[in-house]
């Protein structure tokens, strides 16, 4: 029972209200005298809403209602429930009018949303303006805009945080290289033992994350979430950690073994969850922003009083890096909404400069102020973490937290700028994994029991290599393939 | 007797199943047509109907992996494991309370038995992390207090089916016990007093006079989770293990194993789980009527059907 | 003699009672003191472990849950459907296990199977959200939490088992005389089935309490959230106070909101055992009924 609850299927075709084609079903945009109808818009935001979220969305309601004349229907879902959610809704042909989809490719090829460009065109001219042109091609699906991305950042780095708090009571300088960092974390088991000193934030291929967390130039990439594939050096090549492996790969490999084994990375690091760092457990955690974010700071705060965090990265904005511009979100219109017109309105409207800051910072004077140009200051004592990554990001209006350290914001502002990067050669390329769908299934169970351990310093990484091999190597193989020959075909298509 | 005699002579009893038989049919037999899915390449647009017929090659996923087997006989052993010491428990702790006859103590113990059923396994997890962690659980402290050697609870498999068997009794066998304990109360009271002016010893009362009048209850229960022995229970196995990949060889079963496959390809998965699902749902459906049959012939009034 | 012997013997067992149930009870207990503690104990101290006694005292969290609006709200659903779901459930189970335990019925084996099946093929999610969704459209209607746990196998197995054991001669003398069969289950099997429909009454009544999957999949409005759904919305996350609408000046500690609507989610339904436990009484022998 529990796998159809969880992964749920939806049948929408016996129900004679299915999704239908878009032509049908559009409302009457306008009434005689010119003026638009009153219309509710039923929006899905992940996550729970924001404190503060009914005064901001009171306050959108009233700025709206003058002028597209909308109303917010914002249902909210928890992120652990999200995924399942909105699949179901989807479909079955629910009648949303917007969706926050983090990974469209699937529902875009099942046909479930509608085809934006011609809306765009004609309703969305914010929405174009706020992206760069590499944004919203890189996010295209043959050919056409299915959803409008949302990303602030054009590279995917990760660091590390930091206990300052524990630093300076140990009287260590500010860390500035990764040696200083493993010293520092020595230091920690010594001195301060109810602290465990290094719990990284999740396994997610934290060995290829890391080796391009050291040297960001070598351009390291987990491919989507396949265990044991990468690619590297912007070549257009997928790569196996059998048949070669990257030597700053394995060498992490080898690092976090040592590590395990002298009780500085957790213990039970498969069995915890990622938020020990916010709950005061561990002195280092790594992280996928520049800064410590807002969140992970203020339950820091909570958890231990007095404590601190500070971020390191080896990142540097004279870095000349790639990027794919891939979005890392999205909001769609599903095909079903009957609203379709009023809705990309309603998201060009979001991408206003006013209305953005209303949507993200929430209440000017109230929760935040202008820190100056395109930064913000959150007001201590009623900040409004709103959710503009879910339904406006873009990198010309959102605003960095001025509370954040310099370097941070320096590194911040690089990495929202298009023009600091060159594109990358997987720029645009969309793997389809159906033809290798029973092989991906295995290899990520594979992946789950074999190389998290590896990764994670629980095994010897040579034996756990041979074993993962023994059992992987053939869907390891397959997906690969599968991968190299569409990305040919791809860049053969692109160079014609 | 034909059908419409038979109706038409009972009618009022008919009538009283009645309310139950359309509910079923509309609550359950009516969305059991889903499991057509199972043979689907499943396109949401294309709905149901629409999407093409796929055969059993959903399943292929499943049993061309290196596991499949593994992960069956791992949710038969834990479910027997399950079930033989819910059940024992379960009736020791019934027969325990009904030798209670302080009433207020009674009243209080019952109560307190059944509290754990009552935590949601997001909290069990969480003590569990806290009573075993190989740093610093509570075990591990008292361990080494005592001068034993510290064990690494999350790195050794063999011992998690004998902690998820007792991590489930805790969690299940005070309130399993309920019904056993509502059964027993309803027995006569003659029957004991016969058996005491025969002299029998309060034990053999209960070996000789309450077990068997207990067993159709007990064979029952088992029956009905006999039929769910290819289900693993993946609300407590996940919730405790999770994705801790180093106890996958004692404690993976189908339910979490599909689950893992599926959730990162997203690919058709609806059509797979809901290929598992009827494999599982098929497998359950030969051993119920395997056991049922065996029933039937030991002892007809407690079959199931 | 032989009463001392019955003594002692007597004796001996009860000891083992008192002893095993006690230590169990007492393990059984122990968790659950902890969080009650943990509720009433102050973020800084919980960060450091749960203890079996508080260090720091302090209302705090729960001036804060009850001062939201959403704790009423979702109480009010959770006793609503709870006490409307409970009472129709078990006059449905009751009296179709009674026709499956009937002697009389011809085809009660053929029933026991209709029902039966449902339990090995669960329709799965799939049809099921159709169902509810777009069929029945109930959709953000407190029905959506009523309608799916109307009817339980199980429990409906578990009361014919009960009712199979019963002298059904006992009403065929009622028959005779001229009673009617309703009138023959509510009169004379209701009142000596008093165990086993006070169990089934609370596996219902607590099957109801705990369900917060049919409001995650079919309520989005707030207002009509169970409790548990309350308790899921907060525990998923701890930033996410602000869903109890409650005032946000007091300094409360995640984890103790997150105890302390644990411990109102559980405690109304651990009442509800006590309560019921009177029926669950001795000797009322049927040979007393027929006479």
């Amino acid at each position: 029972m529990v796998v159809s609850l969880i992964l749920t299927g939806i049948l929408a075709g016996c129900s004679s209200d299915g999704p239908g084609p878009s032509e049908t079903g559009d409302l009457p945009q306008a009434s005689e005298d010119g003026r638009l109808n009153p219309a509710t818009l039923k929006i899905m935001f992940p996550g729970d809403p924001p404190a503060g979220w009914d005064e901001v969305k009171a306050e959108m309601e009233n700025r709206l209602a003058g002028t597209l004349n909308v109303k917010l229907n914002v249902v909210f879902i928890p992120w652990t429930d999200v995924l399942q959610k909105r699949q179901v809704s989807l479909s079955s042909a629910e009648d949303y009018d917007l969706i926050w989809d983090n990974n469209p490719v699937q529902n875009i090829a099942a046909g479930l949303y509608e085809p934006l460009d011609e809306l765009i065109e004609k309703y969305g001219a914010d929405i174009k303006a706020n992206r760069s042109a590499e944004l919203m091609e890189a996010n295209k699906v043959n050919g056409k805009l299915y959803a409008v991305p949302l990303e602030v950042n054009f590279i995917r780095p990760w660091t590390f945080v930091i206990r300052k708090d524990i630093r300076e009571q140990l009287g260590v300088e500010p860390i500035k290289s990764y040696d200083e960092l493993i010293e520092f974390m020595y230091l920690v088991k010594e001195k301060v033992p109810e602290v465990t000193p290094f719990i990284p934030n999740g396994t997610e291929h934290i060995g290829l994350r890391l080796a391009n967390m050291l040297d960001p130039s070598a351009n390291i990439a987990a491919v989507l979430n396949y265990p044991g594939l990468y690619t590297k050096g912007n070549d257009g090549k997928v790569y196996n950690i059998f048949d070669n492996m990257d030597p700053m790969i394995m060498k992490n490999f080898e690092q976090y073994r040592k590590l395990y084994q002298d009780g500085i990375l957790a213990k039970d690091a498969l069995t915890l969850k990622n938020a020990e760092f916010a709950k005061g457990k561990a002195a280092v955690s790594t992280f996928f922003d520049f800064g410590v974010n807002l969140n992970t700071r203020t339950a820091l705060e909570k958890s231990v009083p007095g404590a601190s965090a500070e971020a390191f990265s080896l990142y540097d904005p004279n870095m000349k890096l790639s990027s794919t511009y891939k979005a890392g979100n999205f909001i769609a219109v599903p095909v079903v909404s009957k609203n379709k017109e009023r809705a990309v309105q309603f998201l060009n409207w979001l991408n206003q400069k006013d209305n953005y800051d209303l949507l993200a910072y929430g209440i000017k004077g109230k929760n935040w102020e202008d820190a100056g140009e395109g930064l913000y200051r959150p007001i201590k004592d009623n900040p409004y973490a709103g959710v503009p990554f879910a339904w406006g990001w873009n990198p010309k209006l959102d605003r960095i937290d001025a509370s954040l350290p310099e370097d941070d914001i320096a590194l911040n502002k690089w990495q929202r700028d298009p023009g600091n990067f060159t594109t990358d050669i997987l720029t645009g390329f969309t793997f389809n994994p159906s033809p290798v769908a029973n092989e991906v299934a295995q290899l990520s169970n594979a992946g789950a029991e074999f190389y998290n351990p590896i990764v994670m310093g629980l095994v010897e990484p040579n034996e756990g290599l041979a074993k993962f091999k023994e059992k992987a190597y053939d869907n390891v193989k397959k997906v690969q393939e599968e991968y190299q020959k569409q990305l040919d075909e791809y860049l053969a298509g692109k160079n014609k | 007797m034909g059908i419409l005699q038979e109706l038409r002579k009972n009618k009022w009893l008919y009538a009283m199943s009645i309310p139950v038989i359309v509910y079923v049919f509309i609550f359950s037999y009516l969305p059991m047509s889903a499991h057509i899915l199972a043979f689907k390449q499943f396109m949401p647009a294309k709905g149901l109907w629409g999407s093409e017929w796929a055969g059993l090659d959903n399943l292929t996923f499943f049993f061309t992996g290196p596991d499949w087997l593994g992960v069956t006989l791992n949710t038969i052993y834990l479910n027997l494991l399950f079930i033989v010491s819910g059940t024992v428990c379960s009736l020791c702790i019934a027969l325990l309370l009904n030798e209670i006859h302080h009433s207020f103590i009674k009243k209080v113990t019952q109560s307190l038995v059944i509290l754990p059923h009552f935590i949601s396994i997001i909290v069990v997890n969480l003590m569990v992390v806290n009573f075993f962690n190989g740093q610093d659980g509570m075990i591990n402290r008292l361990l080494k207090e005592f001068g034993f050697q510290m064990i690494s609870w999350f790195q050794t498999p063999e011992v998690w089916p004998w902690l998820l068997t007792i991590i489930f009794v805790w969690k299940g066998a005070g309130w399993g016990s309920i019904i056993y304990l509502a059964t027993l109360t309803g027995f006569s009271e003659e029957y004991y007093e016969s058996a005491k002016i025969d002299g029998a010893k309060r034990w053999q009362q209960i070996w000789y006079i309450t077990l068997p009048l207990l067993r159709p209850t007990i064979i029952v229960l088992t029956l009905l989770s006999l039929g769910r022995i290819f289900y693993g229970d993946f609300g407590l196995i996940y919730g405790i293990i999770g994705d801790n990949s180093l106890l996958f060889d004692s404690t993976d079963v189908i339910d979490t194993y599909t689950y893992r496959s599926l959730r990162s390809t997203n690919m058709n998965s609806y059509s797979n789980a809901a290929a598992v699902a009827l494999f599982q749902s098929v497998m359950g459906l030969i051993t119920i009527l395997f056991f049922n049959w065996v029933v039937r012939r030991v002892d007809n009034d407690s079959k199931l059907f | 003699m032989k009463m001392a012997q019955r003594d002692t013997s007597q004796l001996a067992v009860s000891a083992a009672a008192y002893l095993c149930i006690g230590s169990f009870a007492l393990i059984c207990f122990i968790p659950f003191w902890l969080m009650y503690i943990g509720s009433f104990t102050a973020e800084s101290q919980i960060v450091k472990g749960f203890r079996m006694f508080p260090t720091e005292f302090t209302f705090d969290s729960y001036r804060f849950l009850f001062q939201g609006s959403q704790v009423y709200y979702s109480s009010f659903v959770s006793i609503f459907i709870t006490a409307a779901g409970t009472v129709a459930a078990v006059l449905m189970t009751s009296m179709f296990s009674y026709v499956a335990a009937h002697p009389k019925v011809k085809y009660r084996y053929v029933l026991s199977f209709y029902i039966y099946f449902t339990m090995l093929f669960p329709p799965g999610l799939v049809g099921y959200y159709l169902l509810i969704s777009n069929w029945l459209n109930l959709r953000d209607s407190l029905l959506a939490l009523l309608l799916p746990l109307l009817f339980s196998a199980f429990n409906a197995f578990l009361m014919t088992s009960y009712f199979r054991t019963l002298p059904f001669e006992l009403n065929e003398a009622a028959t005779v005389d001229g009673a009617h069969e309703m009138y023959i289950f509510f009169r004379i099997i209701w009142p000596i089935s008093m165990p086993v429909i006070a169990t089934i009454a609370l596996f219902y009544a607590l099957s109801y309490w705990n369900d917060w999957f049919n409001a995650l999949m079919f309520i989005d409005d707030p207002h009509n959230h169970p409790l548990q759904m309350m308790l899921r919305r907060i525990v998923s996350n701890s930033e996410n106070l602000d869903y109890l609408n409650a005032n946000i000046n007091i300094p409360v500690s995640a984890t103790g909101v997150q105890l302390s609507t644990v411990v109102i989610t559980i405690g109304p339904i651990i009442f509800l055992y006590p309560f019921l436990q009177r029926y669950f009484i001795k000797g009322m022998t049927i040979g007393a009924i027929k006479g």
